[in-house]
């Protein structure tokens, strides 16, 4: 049977579906059976989710500048080498 | 031109990429506004030093290659994948390696997260409690939260950052992490999970404590 340790240790590639079967149905009957490991998965799982969705700070404009100046630098210089 | 009469930051990605595809600078900007701060993101997990050269880099490719853009990835993923090879290029040009720093014992955030008792035989040195924020919304929404979260995803020893931030943040399939990053599937689902529990761990506090 497998201890709290165990069911940590294998938490997120349990989440993941990444444990082989038996692993996986022992962990699951230890989380039937324990409140506390049943709540650390459950917020871990609630953790990742919103790390999914957390937007990506948006790029300054500053930097939307030069990008599009390397781009007109890079495009100016392949114009030149085909002539 | 009719592209330039289009309110570009309403267009479905499909209109966006069609306008990219006939060098619509104003679709090349709103493309840079929606998907440049997870290039940069995605990059600076690889490199901090070489980050905005190599999105800079990155547009440079993505433009030149997006008649052969297929569409079989999101527009997104596929420019963040590009991002990812630039950063990881640029650090293998200076020399270094990405140090995969986390893998050691000492890295382990569960090592002293268990003592001996309860019914089976071992148990976490906490009582869980349950969240305040206990949704994914609610999480995102918490923005002292948010701002801890980016201190401790800087925190973090670099491999677990890059597991993390590829996988979990940007969305990257293993094997595709694996590959770009030449580490072995086991030394990356270990880097994964220590990341994850850190996090979580973080999260957690927070929660308990309302602190950083």
């Amino acid at each position: 049977m497998l201890n709290c340790r165990d069911v940590g240790s294998n938490a997120t590639e349990f989440l993941s579906g990444a444990l082989p079967m038996r692993v996986n149905l022992m962990v699951v009957w230890h989380l039937l059976r324990c409140g506390n490991c049943r709540l650390a998965v459950i917020q871990v799982l609630t953790m990742l989710r919103a790390l999914r969705r957390r937007p990506a700070k948006p790029p300054t404009e500053e930097q939307i500048q030069a990008w599009l100046k390397a781009l007109d630098h890079d495009h100016d210089h392949s114009d030149h080498s085909h002539h | 031109m009719a592209t330039t009469t289009l309110n570009f930051a309403d267009i479905s990605e499909k209109e966006l990429i069609s306008a990219l595809k006939v060098a619509d600078r104003n679709a090349y900007r709103e493309a840079m506004r929606r998907y440049g701060g997870a290039m940069l993101a995605a990059a600076r997990s690889i490199t901090t030093q070489h980050a905005e050269d190599a999105v800079q880099e990155a547009w440079i490719s993505a433009i030149a290659a997006l008649k052969d853009f297929e569409s079989r990835a999101s527009l997104k993923t596929w420019l963040v994948r590009i991002a990812i090879n630039k950063a990881y290029n640029a650090i293998r040009s200076h020399r270094r390696e990405v140090s995969f720093e986390g893998l050691e014992a000492a890295h382990d955030p569960l090592a002293d997260a268990f003592v001996p008792g309860g019914k089976f035989g071992t148990q976490w040195h906490v009582q869980f409690q349950q969240w305040t924020d206990d949704t994914p919304d609610a999480l995102l929404q918490a923005h002292v939260l948010q701002e801890c979260l980016d201190h401790h995803l800087e925190d973090l020893p670099e491999g677990q950052r890059l597991a993390i931030t590829l996988k979990d943040i940007e969305g990257l399939s293993p094997s595709e992490i694996c590959n770009t990053l030449d580490i072995s599937p086991s030394n990356f689902r270990v880097l994964l999970h220590r990341a994850r529990i850190r996090v979580f761990t973080m999260v957690s506090h927070y929660e308990e404590t309302g602190e950083c």
